[in-house]
């Protein structure tokens, strides 16, 4: 059922993707094979192996997940990390890097409070530090650094 | 002879204090990754990869093929002590690896394994250096037919050998060439698929791919293992060695691994200069070969030494035979040389037969590395096991955090916009998707590094014929190539990977 509805995400991709090759505006200088034919080549094959996909989902039958998985922790984790780069903007990588490390420490590893402090405030100090030393430019954000 | 001089300057380069620490953190870095549950070698050079800012590049070089070797001794390591193979490559060792722990000769395990690692580390480097420069020569004579050809044939290598399903592992790849036509298209100078995002015009950054599908992604599976799911492993941890016996190996010992390191360095290096799972498959193909010219083949599985020494030799062998494609045709064979083709264009090196008439020295040194990489680990794995066994106590809780601040750091060092970090984001969410449903990361990866190269030389081609598909199939090299990628696919839709794959397994 999963490949069924990914395959036919992948037909709508590659359906579009074919859509905006052929409009794309022609070469100022026209030549034999120009920046179209390649893109062309990949979005039809990219739907037919979809199509085959679909096809072959109606075969294969699929035993219903008995999945153990924790997809509040994956669903909490993808926030956190979409939290992190909007706070990033704001307030720079240090301290975002600590509040991001201190927000999924205290859920993930739960009950140990200090540590999880200590690491998010070393993590924080050793990416100051490699920044500096490597000279990378990372924002700093309101709080300008040393 | 020339190769002599050349690989004597190459030393000289290798060898100064400069190279010689990067290529020691390099190592140590590399054996840490390996050792790391959810972090492969892949992800490892990726994340790295900022690191060597401002480097020149062989040291930033030296220091990758450090951190790959690294990765595969690691990956042993953890195989064979806890029974969590820290690569796909060491899952055969842990087969015999893991039983010798258990009867106390796990010291013996991992000193074979890193003999023959060093062994075959030292052949494959010598096999490269012996290969490179006719390799290099021979890809010259290429035309732009053959080249596509090449791609092709690496494409579907790669995709048939990733395991699952051949049918989802292409649509990956051409995933893969439909990301890398993002961009300006240089010939003709027209944006495409950029959708007036300014940032999107020079293409999409394959390290930032790879980060997401292998780092990012890796942590979001990795984040909903049910709890407990990694308790299971501390049950038992092998034993480096029963009291009244010796950490190092016994002269039995020693006997009974002469032969399957020589055997499977062979079968290691040919394996490798296939585009494919290389090391992986060599690792197989090397447990199968001892398991049928064994006396006693019904004792492999219950702790003996030739089931860790061919395959460990051979998985090591088969980045030396990798390297080979990657030099001197510009074709990465795996994930981790696709990631450092990138580290090459980044630091403004193209690979390929050129490389060799415009940066000797660069070659020269970073082959020369290799060798001296392997001497290393040679020397720090044995008395540093037991500290990177413990690096194994660490949370996943913990790591897992650090791992995603370690991705916001490098893509952002990588390309200072905030553009990427999103683009960084959705592929992880995607390769979370991905890896729920088969589809493997491998040939996206691959697709989107050679993906402009292959257009090049399909448009060049197409060109020279005058629009002609013809001229793939007139050409005898590009036909060969052509024939062979096609057999590939069918070989493995056939099965007859699946039946070899199960009966290393057993």
């Amino acid at each position: 059922m999963a490949d069924r509805i990914i395959s036919i995400l992948i037909l709508i991709f590659s359906v579009c993707y074919i859509v905006a090759t052929m409009r794309l505006p022609k070469p100022p200088v026209s030549t034999l094979v120009g920046p179209k034919d390649f893109p062309f080549f990949v979005g039809i094959s990219l739907a037919l192996l979809s199509l085959a996909l679909f096809l072959k989902s109606f075969k294969e039958r699929r035993k219903t997940d008995q999945s153990t998985e924790r997809k509040g922790n994956v669903f909490f984790v993808t926030l956190a990390l979409i939290g992190y780069i909007l706070v990033l903007q704001f307030t720079g990588y240090i301290i975002s890097t600590f509040l991001f490390l201190i927000t999924v420490l205290l859920v993930l590893n739960r009950g140990k409070v200090y540590l999880n402090v200590i690491i998010a405030v070393v993590s924080a100090v050793v990416a100051y530090f490699l920044i500096k030393t490597l000279q990378i430019s990372l924002p700093e954000g309101i709080f300008r650094l040393p | 002879m020339d190769i002599i001089s050349n690989i004597v300057t190459g030393f000289g380069i290798a060898l100064s204090p400069v190279n010689l620490l990067f290529c020691l953190i390099g190592t140590i870095l590399g054996t840490i990754i390996g050792i790391l549950p959810g972090i492969g070698p892949m992800a490892g050079c990726a994340l790295l990869l900022p690191l060597t800012f401002g480097m020149n590049p062989t040291t930033a070089i030296i220091m990758m093929a450090g951190i790959y070797y690294g990765a595969m001794y690691g990956g042993s390591t953890t195989s064979i002590l806890i029974k969590v193979p820290g690569e796909v490559s060491s899952v055969v060792t842990m087969i015999d690896g893991y039983e010798m722990a258990k009867q106390g000769r796990g010291g013996a395990a991992l000193a074979t394994s890193a003999i023959g690692s060093f062994i075959a580390g030292t052949v494959s480097t010598i096999g490269l250096m012996v290969l490179a420069q006719p390799m290099a020569e021979i890809a010259l004579k290429f035309g732009p037919s053959e080249y596509f050809a090449l791609m092709v044939f690496g494409m579907t290598m790669v995709s048939s050998l990733a395991g699952g399903s051949v049918l989802k592992a292409i649509i990956s790849a051409l995933f893969g060439l439909a990301l890398a036509t993002v961009g300006i298209d240089l010939q003709s100078g027209i944006a495409r698929y950029s959708f007036n995002i300014p940032f999107l015009l020079n293409g999409i950054e394959f390290l930032i791919v790879a980060i997401g599908l292998f780092a990012v992604a890796e942590v979001l599976v990795n984040a909903g293992q049910p709890a407990g799911a990694e308790k299971k492993i501390d049950s038992f941890k092998g034993k480096l060695w029963e009291k009244e016996e010796k950490l190092w190996m016994t002269v039995e010992e020693w006997r009974r691994s002469w032969g399957p390191w020589w055997r499977g360095t062979v079968v290691g290096f040919f394996i490798g200069l296939l585009p494919g799972a290389a090391s992986t498959l060599a690792s197989f193909v090397s447990y199968d070969l001892e398991k049928k010219i064994s006396k006693s083949p019904e004792r492999f599985g219950t702790g003996m030494i030739e089931g860790v020494a061919g395959p460990e030799s051979a998985n090591n062998s088969a980045v030396g035979g990798g390297m080979i494609p990657l030099l001197t045709l510009g074709l990465p064979v795996s994930g981790t040389t696709a990631v450092m083709l990138g580290a090459f264009v980044m630091f403004g090196l193209q690979p390929g037969p050129l490389l060799f008439q415009n940066n000797p020295d660069f070659v020269w040194a970073v082959i020369a590395s290799m060798y001296i990489g392997n001497a290393m680990l040679l020397i720090q794995n044995l008395p540093l096991v037991g500290f990177f066994a413990k690096i194994l106590d660490l949370p996943y809780a913990i790591l897992f955090p650090l791992i995603l601040v370690f991705c916001v750091f490098g893509v952002y060092g990588l390309s200072g916009n905030t553009f990427d970090l999103w683009l960084m984001i959705i592929i992880g969410i995607m390769g979370y998707f991905m890896q729920k449903h088969d589809f493997p990361g491998v040939p996206m990866i691959l697709a989107l590094v050679l993906g402009r190269e292959m257009e090049q030389a399909f448009r060049q081609s197409l060109t020279i014929s005058n629009g002609s598909f013809l001229i793939f199939l007139t050409r005898p090299v590009s036909l060969i190539l052509l024939i062979l990628a096609a057999v590939s696919i069918i070989l493995t839709v056939m099965g007859i990977k699946k039946g070899f794959v199960t009966d290393g397994k057993e």
